[in-house]
């Protein structure tokens, strides 16, 4: 599969220039590749980002009026004012019913990436439930802030609504006009929340666990495999990244919505098989495209099968060691995402994101195979926490009573009453003397009017919670050690340190071979006869073993290995009693 | 953190076989002892990678010697890998093939005729010291002896074999993995192993949950209230780029003198910051010392010390009853040029000192902020009552407490009935000293319980492990700052709609004049208004 879409030219900067710059630099860092910025004369002054955001800070580099820097996405800078852009704003409703939604000045159709939205808004007018909200009443104020409803036009729309709604739900149309809508500055989370869903998407509380433990900050570099709707791609956004997705038409809608978002410069989107073609970026380099490694630092798999991917991730160029058949991998060279020779290469963190447990454990098999360290697998458990007031109304309200003592009392009146009832001739009507059981309590026992404060505070879980997810698997490849990066480490030692211990780092594993024991070994013991042989063969192995100890001993302790050893995670396999010293 | 190389005074995290942590700082030439595991010298880590594993050479020998992945790997299952593919699931026992003639053909082992004496290990208490004291192999020659001196282990299966190995490596084994301290393994390290109440108990996944839901990202503005010693801070620096810091030579070499050296005139930032208010005199940021950051005698290279800045309660509430705020005595630029060295010198720290605070003091108080995060010991009902204004509208507010109760406290503050009283009936009488204040400000409070869930993945054992921390449940209240009708019209005095609007007595037809002037003449109840909302 060719990679459809390639965009921004730029990589993102190292964090350490991130952190040092003040805000008129990082904004051209963060912000370097020019969107088109879709707004018409009237609202052509807006720029969010110089005009009011940093009053205090002296602008040396303001670049001229004429060629204005792209305003950041509202994802990653709130503008003072809602603005026209193609950026959404989301509408809050209610609690849990968000839309997303971007103001068009001309009036035009609001873009309609999402049919939801659509459906809400025509004609630059925002049609809710709650009322009818053009969309001039909304640019121009502040973020967060609350809107009321304009009073609604007999218009054709309205009508139609009206009709369908009576139809529909019996609905009976509230009194709109005193409807009331907030209008919310985009984020990741409410994204989430509101985004057109194309696929299972990532949330919150697995999101954030997983760019917190794969150490994703301003600077790092994180590859998404299975971008599907760009839940993730949002929340792993708050750094600069790339994602791949392979899916042609989802490709081309993520691709949309990271550029109206504003986040084009800093989301590289790539349409590509990466469990079959890897995960190397076309850059220009000089005059020719080449493929090259994005060099990433964080990488999170959230496809089907992960495992088929992992052999993409490498350090350089070199043949794949050999995977288990299972696997269906034909095993080829494929330079990965980080580093190649000549630069210190920076330890790689992964996430895989798999519903099943068959997922997790062939993941688990192959990261470990392929020199990965510290695997673990950790699940999310989320849930809500709903707050609210017992109700307060007691028995006179209609409600069953609410302690012992007022069901007693209730019985006694009830039994009272029926007494009562039985003696006097129905007929009468001298019957108020004693009242029926529920007056009776309503006149007795009548309380204080309730206030928000009264009443038990209680709480429930939501009532639907996403008790799986998927399985997290996270795992570290360190960054590989040469001999050569030994020696030069040891020379920078000798030469900053006092030197006072020479302490060189073993890489070899001569002089010091004692590596394996029993039940240790690639071979498992298969019967009691075997597992006595082979310990007939490790006892000779230790006495050999000793006896050679001593003469090494002898020459002063073992020999400082340095510059012999080649330790390459992956190449040297575990071949054991054979190099025992002697 | 830097994550390519070790390099001087940063603090590294150690871990063992066991899995215990162990932080230490890397001094060059010292020796760093891991007790019983031994010691090695300081300068066999130093410009090292981390994530790399390393046996503790045998003494006499001083030094390191690298573990490949794979003997890493290996050594963590056990040596049964495979197992799994060849396998027969969960279960201790294990489908003797064919070649056991001996047996006269295929058998089952299981773990029935294993004996679980102490006894089976013939290996004495004394002579397991003697080895350990004398033994070679970084441990591996003790595991080994142990291994044959136990009676039984040819009864055992080879799950349980792997099992005892295993047992017996990450008890004896002397090796340890080299990890850099970020936030995340700080926090673990602080919780599993020091004081978790210092820290308010705070796990990984509620310090993300936070990051998360206050949208932290670069280049905001964040108002923080940390009593947890700076892990919320050291978290949301870390998302910001502010922890990574390389201290430059100089300061390297001036490390114990450099208190003496005048900060110097920075502009301070006003973007991507943290400030933080504190209840003391001095803020508690003591765990910023992992991050090469002592808020006593600043590094003023670090990121930090222009990034972050702090102040206190009686500063941002009451800044007049506050004597740092009072402005010092001007000393006329004739007297001053009379005066000693020193006592210039000191007139203009005063001075320097004076004019930080106020500008720090003024800035929080003009608000704006892009995010409010908590975790506190302290009432949340006050902090809200006093941060929330100053945040910009949409704003998140995310405040975690070691206790449900004092979130699910607050979040009824903000409840549907609250609201409406607080409109109904105004201030004056909804609003209590202890309470949030005006309600209306804070929109969908939702709290949020997370936890992880840890898992053993070894070929053919894999499950839930078996225990976890207890404590603290740890819960977050999280809302959005909104600026409620009534106060946004008042705000928007300029806007042309609303002018027209008051002087046509409100019965314009005007679109325009309707967009901008509708909300106050508008009659709404309060109640239905509150009900649509929740
Ligand atoms: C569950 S979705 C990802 C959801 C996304 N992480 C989010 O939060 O919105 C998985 C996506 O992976 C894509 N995918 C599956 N196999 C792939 C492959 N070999 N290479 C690239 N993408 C693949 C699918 O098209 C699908 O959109």
């Amino acid at each position: 599969m060719e990679p459809v879409f390639v965009k921004s030219l730029y990589h993102s900067p190292s964090l350490k220039i991130l952190s040092r710059l003040d805000p008129p630099n990082n904004q051209q860092i963060f912000f370097p590749f020019p969107i088109t910025f879709t707004s018409t004369p009237g609202s052509g002054t807006f720029d969010p980002y110089n005009k009011a955001k940093m009053p205090e800070t002296p602008d040396p580099d303001t670049t001229p009026a004429s060629n204005p820097l792209p305003p950041p996405s509202a994802f990653l800078h709130t503008p003072e004012s809602i603005p026209y852009s193609s950026s959404p704003s989301i509408i809050h409703l209610k609690r849990d019913l968000l839309v997303p939604l971007s103001f068009q000045s001309n009036g035009a159709q609001a873009e309609t990436h999402d049919a939801r939205a659509a459906a809400y808004s025509s004609k630059g007018v925002l049609n809710t439930r709650f009322g009818d909200f053009p969309h001039s009443s909304i640019v121009g104020i502040p973020y967060g802030s609350q809107v009321r409803a304009a009073p609604r036009t007999n218009n054709e729309q309205n009508r139609k609504r009206k009709r369908m709604e009576d139809a529909d739900e019996g609905e009976t149309a509230e009194p709109v006009s005193t409807g009331f809508i907030h209008v919310l500055a985009p984020t990741a989370e409410l994204w989430t929340a509101s985004l057109p869903h194309r696929t299972q998407v990532v949330y919150m509380p697995d999101s954030s666990f997983i760019l917190h433990r794969l150490q994703v900050r301003p600077g790092s570099v994180l590859i998404e495999a299975g971008a599907g709707s760009g839940s993730f791609t949002h929340a792993g956004v708050r750094a600069a990244y790339n994602g791949f997705e392979f899916h042609k038409e989802r490709v081309q809608k993520l691709t949309d919505e990271i550029e109206r978002h504003g986040l084009d410069g800093l989301v590289e989107i790539v349409h590509r098989d990466v469990c079959k073609d890897g995960f190397l970026v076309k850059r220009m380099v000089g005059e020719e495209e080449e493929d090259i490694s994005p060099e990433a630092t964080a990488v999170f798999l959230d496809l089907p099968a992960p495992w088929l991917a992992l052999p993409h991730l490498t350090r350089r160029a070199r043949p794949t060691p050999s995977l288990p058949t299972s696997t269906g991998l034909t095993p080829s060279p494929s330079p990965g995402p980080t580093t190649s020779v000549g630069k210190i290469g920076e330890a790689v963190r992964i996430c895989t994101f798999s519903p099943c447990i068959e997922q997790v454990t062939r993941t688990v098999n192959v990261l470990r195979k392929l020199g990965w360290v510290d695997v673990e697998m950790v699940e999310i458990q989320h849930r809500r926490i709903e707050v609210r007031r017992l109700n307060p109304k007691g028995y006179e309200d209609g409600a069953g009573p609410r302690t012992v003592g007022e069901a007693v009392q209730r019985l006694k009146w009830i039994g009272e009453y029926r007494e009562h009832k039985r003696k006097k001739n129905p007929a009468d009507s001298t019957i108020t003397t004693q009242q029926n059981p529920t007056e009776a309590w309503k006149t007795q026992n009548s309380r204080e009017k309730k206030g928000a404060k009264d009443g038990k505070i209680v709480t429930r879980i939501e009532p639907e919670i996403k008790s799986h997810t998927s399985y997290l698997v996270f795992a570290v490849l360190p960054r590989e050690w040469t001999v050569e990066d030994e020696a030069a480490a040891q020379a920078l030692v000798k030469q900053t340190t006092k030197s006072v211990v020479n302490a060189p780092v073993d890489g070899n594993l001569k002089g010091n071979g004692k590596l394996k024991w029993k039940g240790e070994t690639e071979e498992r013991p298969i019967s009691k006869r075997q597992i006595k042989k082979a310990e007939r063969e490790k006892r000779k192995a230790a006495e050999r073993r000793l006896k050679g100890e001593e003469a090494v001993e002898d020459k002063s302790g073992p020999p400082a290995n340095e510059g012999e050893g080649e330790d390459v995670p992956g190449t040297e396999c575990g071949n054991d009693e054979t190099e025992v010293a002697g | 953190m830097s994550e390519e190389r070790i390099h001087p005074y940063t603090h590294l995290l150690l871990r063992l076989p066991s899995g215990a942590p162990r932080v230490v700082r890397l001094v060059p030439d010292v020796t760093i002892s891991l007790g019983k595991f031994g010691s090695f010298p300081s300068n066999a880590l130093l410009y090292r990678p981390y994530n790399l594993t390393f046996d503790i050479l045998d003494p006499p020998a001083a030094g390191l010697r690298l573990v490949s992945a794979e003997e890493v790997t290996r050594d963590i299952l056990g040596g049964g890998e495979d197992a799994e593919a060849e396998g027969t699931g969960h279960y201790d026992l294990e489908i003797v093939g064919a070649d056991s003639e001996e047996d006269g053909g295929e058998m089952m082992r299981t773990n029935k005729e294993t004996i679980d004496d102490p006894l089976s290990q013939k290996l004495s208490w004394v002579e397991i010291e003697q080895l350990k004291k004398q033994g070679t192999g970084s441990g591996r020659d003790l595991i080994q002896r142990l291994l044959e001196s136990h009676t039984a282990i040819h009864q055992k299966t080879p799950f349980a074999l792997q099992k005892y190995t295993l047992r017996k490596t990450r008890k004896f084994l002397r090796r340890f993995t080299v990890l850099p301290l970020t936030v995340a393994s700080l926090a673990s390290y602080l919780l599993d192993t020091k004081e978790p109440i210092k820290i308010l108990e705070m796990r990984n996944e509620t310090i993300a949950v936070m990051l998360s839901l206050a949208n932290v990202h670069y280049g905001g503005r964040y108002l923080v209230i940390d009593e947890s010693g700076g892990l919320l801070v050291s978290a949301i620096a870390e998302r910001l780029g502010l922890l990574e810091h390389m201290p430059s030579e100089s300061e390297l070499f001036k490390e114990e003198d450099n208190a003496r050296k005048p900060c110097p005139d920075t502009p301070l930032p006003s973007a991507n910051t943290i400030t933080l208010i504190h209840p003391n005199e001095q803020p508690n940021l003591s765990l910023l010392k992992y991050f090469s950051y002592d808020t006593n005698n600043p590094t003023t290279s670090h990121p930090l010390h222009t990034h972050l800045r702090t102040l206190n309660w009686l500063q941002l509430v009451e800044p007049n009853d506050d004597s740092s705020l009072e402005k010092p005595n001007e000393i006329p630029a004739e007297t001053l040029v009379t005066l000693k060295g020193g006592k210039r010198a000191a007139y203009w720290r005063k001075h320097r000192r004076w004019e930080k605070t106020s500008r720090i003091v003024a800035e929080a108080q003009k608000g704006g902020f892009d995010g409010l995060l908590i975790a506190a010991f302290m009432d949340l009902k006050g902090i809200l009552r006093h941060t929330v204004p100053l945040l910009k509208g949409s704003a998140q507010i995310v405040a975690y407490s070691q206790s449900r109760e004092s979130v699910i406290e607050l979040a009824d503050c903000y409840s549907a009935t609250r609201k409406a009283e607080w409109i109904n009936e105004g201030k004056e009488v909804a609003d209590d000293e202890y309470g949030v204040g005006d309600p209306t400000i804070v929109l969908a409070p939702t709290i949020h319980e997370t936890r992880v869930r840890k898992w053993q993945v070894l070929p053919g054992r894999t499950h839930p492990v078996m225990t976890a921390r207890g404590g603290a449940e740890g819960v977050v209240f999280t809302g959005t700052r909104v600026l409620p009708v009534e106060g946004k019209v008042e705000a928007r005095g300029r806007f042309r709609g609303q002018k027209r609007r008051r002087d046509d007595g409100g019965d314009s037809d005007d679109e325009e004049a309707g967009a901008g002037g509708r909300g106050g003449a508008m009659p709404t109840s309060p109640c239905k208004r509150v009900k649509m909302e929740v």
